[in-house]
Order: structure tokens, then sequence, then C-alpha cells
């Protein structure tokens, strides 16, 4: 039931999801004949399986939701803007009482009972609130009368009041039923109402008695095959109680005529002890005359026949039970018809044009394997050139084909595991809803680009920093809405997010038309926090990146929303972490875009190859910001031996890069002259310059996590596989820059600035 | 009562969940089932079905085909005309009730169903 309860929940995601988009598409006005449908229909399907489970707090208010829904559904109700901002924010207190109910944070009662409240001044099912709310409204009194979610109980219940209490054996209950015409139309069979009649007496350790009452047959040749024309009279035992025989008339109460009577005027007519009547039963179809039983059976067959049963025999005592095994359960009947071979295939064809559910783990298992027939390739192309092969002209373009499609592949599987950025992209539209109503700013929410695909394990880690983005766009970007007037500008707000596919790499804009970065009050605050000297002279884009340092907050009071001064320096160390970059450009008075450039997955890196002291190593390229070729005016040592090399006016420690990883022979060389360093930079902009004996190129590498196969190793973030099969580290650029600060930490600050100058 | 043989009961639902519960519940009753996740794919797996299903069990609300389709289309099937159609919706409101019957279905059950309730209300139709 676990596992049940697990997939509801993720179904529960995905119809929350079909939700967004539908009511989207409903606020701007570019519903579809389905999405209203759509929308309903993941309501109910959440209302259906919380039900199922027991849900309470889901059922509830699942259920007010679904009743407001049908009335757009059943265009009762006109879908204002107004109602759908109630839907809206209906959706997200159900979305976060699906969360409750998986063990999350509990939600607050009261914003649940304003939903229901506002969802059915909606449906009309509680009158407009002029007053408070609560007043006019009982949510549980309300609740119990709109939905009571009936268990279909056909079993019988179980009141056993022992003999003692039973009335007399004798004491029978008499039904009496006709079936229409419609009844067997509908699947149904006078047969089924039989045998559950009978299991209700043999439940009670009796029998029923079952006649057959033949007046209304027509003479043969006036007899319509689909036509009823017999009506069945079956005795019970009286401890069967009247609720159980309703409930085997439950499915058929429209399409049959049916009495219930005791057994009094039987008694009288035959006058019989309690025995003797039941037998008086049992035998009164052998007084039916064999020309009735032929019509009878005549008629059955021809209902039995259209199901395709067998004819029933033409015995002479026709019981119940007789009668019932001679028509042979359809579903036996059934199984003997030929397979029909070709439709099976069309079905197969049709649902794999849909779509299949594969567990995660594989998708990663193949995308490891396609990682390795990279390096194979690889490897066999290099061996061949070892070879002096190149003259073949055949098998090096053997090679190229194969080279081709190693790389087809590896498309065909990363596009597997891509994945629209919609679904986090969606989730935004709330988190500019619920800031927007929390700062009091009208703002709308333009997603463009949802379709634009990125690997899945990215996905998941773009919605902490958009989140954070989005709210310091609606907290500080958009302006206060009487000074958006004031300026000329539309009162409500526009936050446009976007995404789109640039050269290999998925480029994410956040752009507000709000007041633009303040380049006087940040710098004026950056002034104030130490962060640059009041004296310096920044030019804008300069100034504008201030607000990616650590501890910079221009916000004058510290709202719930963004503030706390730990803004967009974590935004950019959580991009950077991804081997992302971020870049702001701002216009007075038109408003501030962030553009995110991010890889495209997180299981392939670009890499740079460098060689150290005979190793082959890799660098993220993204956390490269220049090579250099050294001039030894420019390096300065330090009194206890490390050195910096100045670079426009800036000092950076040089880390020779060998020494400093402990590899094998390496030696810290006496000059530097000619050397090359490649300046790194993290995610918080410090650097580093690292001394490197050749950088042999660049290349796409998949990696290989070292703490899951080996150990955690200082400087090394993961490996890599190269073509020729030996193993590269890929280099942890950040604990290398802690490392060289921490090595020149005291002694830079001491008088660097004098050596330089 | 004597016990049945193994019976195919097709499931339309578009619900995961609920095909799931329904699977768990039918086949612990020694039910066979086949599944289709909504009106047009059920119709599809019914057409194609070798042996068919004794009975079929949908759900009402789903894209593409409804349960009302579904039940219409079955009843236009020569082979399926009297084919026992059971719908199951949460909508205790007769108004459903009385639209799947119209379209020819032969009983109803009430989510959030039991398995017993389940059980016995394919035994209903297909003993």
């Amino acid at each position: 039931m676990d596992e049940i309860l697990e997939i509801f929940f993720q179904e529960c995601d995905e119809q929350l999801q079909e939700l967004e988009t539908g009511l989207a598409a409903l606020a701007a006005d570019r519903a579809e004949d389905d999405t209203v449908n759509a929308v309903f229909r993941a309501v109910h399907s959440i209302k259906g399986g919380a039900a199922s489970f027991g849900l309470q707090n889901l059922v509830r208010f699942s259920h007010v939701y679904e009743n407001s829904l049908d009335g757009v559904r059943s265009d009762r109700i006109q879908p204002t803007k107004e109602i759908i901002a109630v839907f809206l924010k209906s959706m997200d207190v159900l979305s976060d009482l699906v969360v409750e109910a998986r063990g999350g944070a509990s939600v607050d009662a009261q914003r649940v009972d304003e939903s229901l409240t506002e969802l059915k001044v909606v449906s009309g099912e509680a009158p407009a609130a002029t007053s408070s709310p609560a007043a006019s409204f009982d949510p549980a009194e309300s609740e119990a009368e709109a939905f009571s979610p009936v268990p279909f109980e056909f079993e019988p219940v179980a009141f056993d009041f022992g003999d003692d209490f039973a009335e007399p054996a004798s004491a029978r209950k008499i039904v009496t039923f006709h079936p229409h015409d419609a009844m067997y139309g509908c699947g149904d069979d006078a047969r089924n109402i039989l045998v559950a009649l009978t299991a209700l007496a043999h439940d009670k350790g009796d029998t029923a008695q079952v006649e057959c009452l033949t007046e209304a047959l027509p003479a043969f040749h006036d007899l319509l095959p689909a036509s009823s024309y017999l009506t069945w009279r079956v005795a019970l035992p009286d401890s069967v109680a009247e609720s159980e025989i309703r409930d085997a008339f439950d499915w058929v109460v429209d399409s049959c005529d049916f009495t219930l009577e005791s057994d009094r005027a039987v008694t009288e007519t035959t006058n019989s002890d309690a025995s003797d009547e039941a037998d008086a039963f049992f035998d009164a179809p052998a007084s039916i005359s064999e020309d009735t039983i032929q019509a009878m059976v005549a008629q059955s067959a021809g209902q039995a026949l259209s199901r395709g049963a067998s004819l029933p025999t033409t015995d002479r005592r026709l019981t119940a039970e007789a009668f019932l095994d001679d028509l042979a359960p359809p579903a036996t009947i059934q199984r003997d018809e030929e397979p029909i071979a070709l439709t099976g295939a069309t079905v197969a064809r049709k649902a794999e044009a849909a779509s299949i559910r594969v567990d995660l783990s594989r998708v990663d298992d193949l995308m490891d394997l396609v990682g390795e027939l990279v390096i194979a390739q690889a490897a066999v192309q290099s061996l061949c050139q070892k070879a002096g092969t190149s003259g073949h002209h055949e098998l090096m373009q053997g090679i190229e084909g194969m080279q081709t499609l190693t790389r087809d592949i590896q498309d065909a599987v990363m596009s597997v595991r891509a994945q629209p950025v919609r679904s986090v992209f969606q989730r935004m539209q709330r988190v500019v809803r619920e800031a927007s109503s929390m700062t009091q700013k009208a703002v709308k929410l333009v997603l463009e680009g949802e379709d634009t695909e990125v690997d899945r394990t990215l996905i998941e880690k773009l919605a902490a920093p958009l989140t954070h983005m989005l709210r310091n766009a609606v907290d500080h970007g958009i302006e206060k809405t009487e000074d958006r007037i004031a300026a000329g500008k539309s009162p409500e707000g526009c936050i446009t997010l976007s995404a789109e596919h640039r050269s290999g790499r998925i480029l994410i804009t956040i752009k507000d038309d709000g007041a633009g970065v303040n380049h006087k009050r940040v710098f004026e605050t950056a002034v104030k926090r130490g962060i640059i000297a009041p004296d310096a002279t920044l030019s804008e884009d300069e100034i504008n990146n201030l607000i990616f340092t650590p501890g910079f907050s221009t916000a004058s009071e510290v709202s719930d929303l963004s503030g706390r001064g730990v803004g967009m320096d974590v935004v950019k160390q959580a991009i950077m972490s991804l081997g992302g970059r971020i870049v702001i450009s701002s216009v007075a008075g038109k408003g501030s875009t962030f553009s995110l450039s991010l890889p495209l997955t997180l299981a392939i890196l670009d890499g740079m190859l460098i060689s150290a002291d005979e190793t082959t190593m890799v660098i993220p390229i993204s956390a490269v910001s220049e090579a250099i070729i050294v001039s030894q005016s420019d390096v300065y040592s330090l009194p206890d031996g490390t050195r910096i090399i100045s670079k426009r006016g800036e000092c950076i420690p040089l880390l020779p890069l060998g020494v400093t990883l402990g590899l094998a022979g390496a030696r810290v060389r006496d000059t530097l002259e000619g050397a090359v360093v490649l300046v790194v930079e993290n995610e918080s902009g410090s650097r580093a310059a690292l001394i490197v004996d050749e950088i042999c190129g660049q290349m796409q590498v998949v990696i290989k996590s070292m703490e899951r196969n080996y150990r955690h190793i200082f400087g090394v973030s993961a490996a890599t596989i190269l073509g020729d099969g030996s193993v590269a580290l890929i280099l942890d650029v950040s604990a290398l820059i802690a490392a060289a600060l921490s090595q020149t930490e005291n002694k830079a600050a001491l008088g660097v600035s004098e050596l330089v100058n | 009562m004597t016990e049945t043989p193994t019976l195919r009961v097709l499931t339309i639902d578009d619900s995961r969940t609920m095909q799931s519960m329904l699977r768990n519940a039918l086949e612990g009753a020694g039910y066979e089932v086949i599944q289709g996740n909504d009106g047009v794919e059920g119709i599809d797996v019914l057409e194609a079905a070798t042996p068919p299903p004794a009975v079929i069990i949908t759900d009402i609300n789903m894209p593409r085909l409804d349960g009302f389709g579904v039940i219409e289309a079955v009843r236009k099937m020569d082979r399926f005309r009297h084919l026992p159609v059971i719908v199951l919706t949460t909508e205790s409101d007769q108004e459903k009730k009385a639209r799947a019957r119209a379209a020819g279905a032969t009983g109803w059950i009430i989510k959030p169903f039991n398995s017993d309730s389940l059980v016995s209300a394919i035994r209903r139709v297909t003993q």
C-alpha cells in the first residue's frame, strides 16, 4: 500500500502541474476546449486518490475545489480574472495540503478555510462574503452535507441474531422482478440477480426457490429474441434482510420492476407447513407445461445466445440451480473466441507511441555506459594512430563513422534525460504570486521558452536560485504601485522569465520592468559596508555587480521576503557551483536583466586539459578566467617564499599546482619567466593563479565521482577517463583557491600594495 | 459458491494510483488484470485482448475518451454488446449514475472502494 501511496503523491505532483498549466492558460485567455476539463480532472483525481487513502483534509478541500471547477466546466460560471485568482490561490493551498499529507509542514487551518469560503462563493454554495467570512461559514457543517463518500457495499451486512431471534423458518420473503429490455442492453442479466439472491439464501444456510412466470410469453413465432418476457419470483428465507435484497437490485432499480412482499398470502394459498412449503416452491416449475418450458428456454437462449451461451437442456425440473448451471458463464465462452492478431499489433504500436516510465537509475546507467563508449571509441582511435594506420584510408573512415555515431548516441541519451524547464518555471508563478501579495505590488510573471530542455539533474538545482532571484525582482526590482504610476508605467509590474539554448548551454534570463539598479544607492551601501573605497571609480557595470558581493543588501528595511542580506551572493555561488555564470545589466528607470548561462548537464563538463609535472589534469573551463605567459617582472616573492603575481594592478597568489597537490617529483621552479599560469576564479570571485606546464587542449569529459569510487582527495572534485584510457583528475578549483588564500592571506594584507606600487 | 476460474478484468483509468489499487485488489482476489490508461487505450486493449475480459471497470473522468464514451463504444461492438461494464466514480450523485446507465453501464462502484466491495461487484456480473 505504501508503494501505491508513493505513486499517488507522484501523481499529485503531476496533477498539480497540470492544474497550474491549465489555470495559466485560462488566465492568459488561451484556453483550449479541453483545458477546463483537464483542470477539473486534475483536482478530481487528487480527490479520488486522497479518499482512497483516507486523507481527509485533502478530500475535503479538493471536493469543494472540484465543485467550483465543475461550475466553470458546465458553463455555469464564467472564469473571470477574480475567479481564476481564487483558483490559483486554492491551488497553492491544495499543493500545500498534499505536502502536509506527505508528512510535511501542516497547513494553517485558517488559510484553508479562507480558500474554502472563496471557492464556495465562486460555486454559489456560499453567499458572497460581505461581512467576516467566519461568521457565516462553518466548514465542518457544510462539508458534512456537501460530501459523504458512500462506500459501495454489495456484500450483505452480517446481521446475525442467531436462531433464537430469527423468525420461524416458515416465513419467507417473496421477491418478484421483471427485467426491462434495457437491463439486458446494459450487459446485465436476470441470471445475475438470481445468483445474487440465491447467494443471500445460502449465506443464511438456507435455499431460495425460484419460480419463472411465463404469462407474458407470446407464441413462439411472435417472440422477439432481444425482448424481455419473463418475470421471476424468488422465495427467500425471512432471515435475509430487506436491505440486502434491495442491494441486489441496486444497479437495476431503473431497468427492472421489482416488488418485495412477505409470504403471508402465499402461505394462505398453499396452506402447508414450513418444510412442505419450501418443497412446494422448489417443485413449482415442474408444473409448467413442456411447451412453456420450450418457449422459456427459447427466450433465455435468445438472450443467452446473444452473449454467446449454449442452449440449456430442456430438463423438466427446472430449478434455479439447474437453470443457472446450464448457462455457462459468459467469460468461459468468450475465451474461445479467435485471437485477433492484427488488432493486437495495432495496440502494441499505439502503446509504444505514447510514453513509458523508466526508472531514472536505468537512464543514468545508460549515460554511464555511453560515457564508457565515448572513451573506448577515443581509445581505438588513438591506438590506430599509434599503430601508424593513418595511411589506411578505409580504416580511418570507419573510425570516423563510429565517432559520429558515438556522438549521436550521446546526444540521444542526453535528450532522454533532458526535461523541459517548464516544471521549475511554473513553480515560479507561485513564488511571484506570493511575493507580490506580501509586498502589495501587482506583478505578473511571463514565462518564455518553457519547452527548453535541460538535464533533469540541473532542473532540480535551478529551483532555489530562481526562487531567490524572483523574490528579489518583486521585492527590489519592481517599484511600489504609486511610484510606477508616477513614472508613467502600467501599475502592474512585469517580470519575464525565459529560457533558450545558446551555443551548447542554456541561457535563462530574468527581466523586470522596474526601476533598475539605483547606482548611487548601491555605491553608497558598498562604501558603508566597506566593500569598496569611498573614492573608488567604478563603471556602471562594476557597480551593478556589487550586488553579488557577500553581505550586500540595499533594502533599507529587512523584508520577510528577500531581506537578511544573503541575497545575490548566495545565488551567484549556487549558479557557479553548477558550472554557470550570472551577469546583470540594468537601465535606470527601465528595469534590470539577470542572465544565467548554465551547462546543459551536470554529467558532462567542458574541461581544459592541462599538464603539470607530467600529470594530465582537467580544469572546468567555467572556472578559468584567463591564461597568462608569465613575465618574471610581474612576480613578487613574499618573505616566506610564497609568490604572487600582479596583473592589471591586482595581486593574485601563485600556486605551483604539482607541489600543492603533492605530485611525485614536483618541485618549485626558480624562475617563472615564460611559465604558463591559469587564473582561476571561484564562486565568490576570489582568484588564484595555477602554475602549469602546458595547456593540452579543451574537451568534453564525462564526470566520474571520486568519492563514490575511491575517497575524497584534496583539490580534486572528480575524475574522468581520457581517450587513451588514462584517468585524469578534475580539479576542485574552490579548494585550490582556498589553499592559495590561506597561504597568502596575512602576508598579502601586510605589504602587497607597497610591493606593487 | 464455487471458486471462479481466472477471469480477466479490464480496468480503464487515467490515474496510476487508482490503477495500482485496482490491480492490487483484483489480483489479490485471483483475477487477471489488463489495463487501459484512458478511454481510447481501453477500447484498443479490449479489442486486442485474448482472451477478452469478463468485465470492464472504467473511470468516468478521463482524457480523450471518458467513461460514458467507453460504455457507448463497447455497446456498439457486436462481440461486447453484453459485456458487463462497471463504472468507477467518486460521484455518488444520481446524475452521473443515470448518464452512465443510459449509456449502458451495468453497475457502478463508488470510490473509495474496498477490495471486498469491488470483488462482490464483479461477482455480481460474472458468476
